[in-house]
């Protein structure tokens, strides 16, 4: 299994929050910010990303279908992201030039389309802030987990 | 609350009730091999062991029951050190955050963490004996008795005071919002003023009447943050302070780095 990557901490958006045309403001809670991040390919040649928040392993609610080749999965009870599976293979084969460009710029487009799948799935924009956050804290350590992720 | 020193003698004398069962099982166990007959001119062992080898099957069956049972009231209390270690914790992080106002006395900016209690027999009425947020740690050696209670119901709309409005919420909550600052409440404060910090903080205008009539002073200023534990909410943590402006919202994201101990202390407790 692949270690954990501790990820920077990283200061979460501020600013006021429109909700139903009342103000609130918002401070990221430190539980949606994950700590830490690994990525390892599964027996099934998918690419698995998990992530660690600090308040232990929450157990993962029903997994989420985004778009042909993504699946996340949540925590049962808060709905944090937990992992991220993308079947590469099957992305790879739909990139133009697949075979001049570097592995691990490859791996970053298609985590790219796989985090554009999850943002899109959010609706609310306190949902979208706890993402937005959450992908912040993960651009910390993206190189690494890249080359993690290409090591597998 | 439970002080730390009560929380360790609790834990002792459960541990040597414990001991005691485990060695009655040994000895009372023990005692079936012997033959009272072989002791002729001892009459009290005849007798002593006549009578534990007709009770043994009781206390065998019965003492590993009692073994489980004190071992769970030990649990249910918490390991002490795990305990002393959120002390600790909640101590640094207090002065990680009212660390610049060192001139003030420790009581005046307090931090407190609350457990999420599904049931709490005995609180007021019979129909609310149930989800209370109840007083669990609070940062130095001062205030530490009489903290109230806060109802947090399945019915949201219900949930009591700062705390409650916090174990509702994803994130920081801080009270007063920015720009404005909650009344100061004395004896001679207007009526309105203590109904505007009733509704800002979340309590009720007679509960707030009572703190003035038994002299104590109300807080300024609030931040509360919903505790988790494997993503379930466990309880919450507050900050008060009687200086209005004196939490610094930056230093509130320190937290993470306490969260990230704080978890495996609160799975022990």
């Amino acid at each position: 299994m692949a270690e954990w990557l501790r990820l920077k901490e990283v200061p979460p958006n501020p600013g006021p929050v429109l909700v139903n045309g009342v103000v609130f403001d918002v401070i990221v809670s430190p539980y949606d910010i994950p700590e830490a991040v690994r990525g390892f390919k599964t027996p099934n040649e998918r690419f698995r990303i998990e992530f660690r928040y600090i308040d232990g392993n929450e157990p993962s609610g029903p997994e989420r279908s985004l778009g042909e080749h993504v699946v996340a999965f949540e925590g049962r009870h808060t709905g944090r992201l937990l992992a991220l599976e993308a079947d590469v293979v099957a992305m790879g084969a739909q990139t133009v030039g697949v075979s001049i460009t570097p592995v691990q710029e490859r791996l970053r487009q298609q985590l790219d389309s796989a985090w554009n799948a999850v943002a899109a799935a959010h609706r609310s924009s306190a949902e979208k802030s706890v993402f937005e956050n959450a992908r912040k804290a993960l651009r910390t350590r993206e190189t690494d987990l890249l080359n993690q992720l290409a090591g597998t | 609350m439970l002080a730390l020193t009560r929380r360790r003698r609790v834990d002792w004398c459960l541990g040597k009730i414990q001991l005691a069962i485990a060695s009655a099982i040994v000895v009372f166990g023990a005692s079936l091999k012997a033959d009272p007959a072989q002791f002729p001119s001892w009459p009290v062992v005849q007798s002593l062991l006549t009578w534990m080898q007709r009770t043994a099957w009781l206390v065998v069956v019965l003492g590993p029951i009692s073994v489980a049972v004190v071992q769970w009231g030990r649990r249910k209390f918490g390991t002490p050190w795990a305990w002393e270690a959120i002390q600790k914790l909640i101590d640094e992080f207090r002065n990680d955050v009212f660390g610049d106002q060192s001139d003030d006395p420790l009581d005046h900016h307090r931090v407190t963490l609350f457990k999420h209690h599904k049931s709490a027999v005995g609180f007021r009425h019979p129909r609310q004996w149930s989800n209370w947020l109840i007083a669990v740690a609070r940062s130095d050696h001062l205030t530490k008795l009489r903290i109230r209670r806060f109802r947090a119901p399945d019915d949201g709309e219900r949930c009591e005071g700062v705390v409650g409005r916090a174990y509702r919420c994803h994130g920081w909550v801080i009270i007063p919002k920015p720009g404005v600052t909650l009344p100061i409440i004395d004896q001679n404060s207007p009526e309105t003023d203590r109904q505007s910090y009733a509704n800002q903080t979340g309590v009720s205008v007679e509960w707030v009447n009572q703190q003035v009539q038994r002299g104590r002073p109300l807080a300024a200023s609030y931040a509360a943050l919903a505790v988790l534990l494997k993503g379930e909410p466990w309880g919450v943590l507050v900050l008060d302070s009687r200086k209005s402006g004196s939490i610094d919202v930056e230093k509130l994201r320190r937290f993470s780095a306490f969260g990230k101990l704080l978890t495996p202390l609160l799975e022990r407790v």
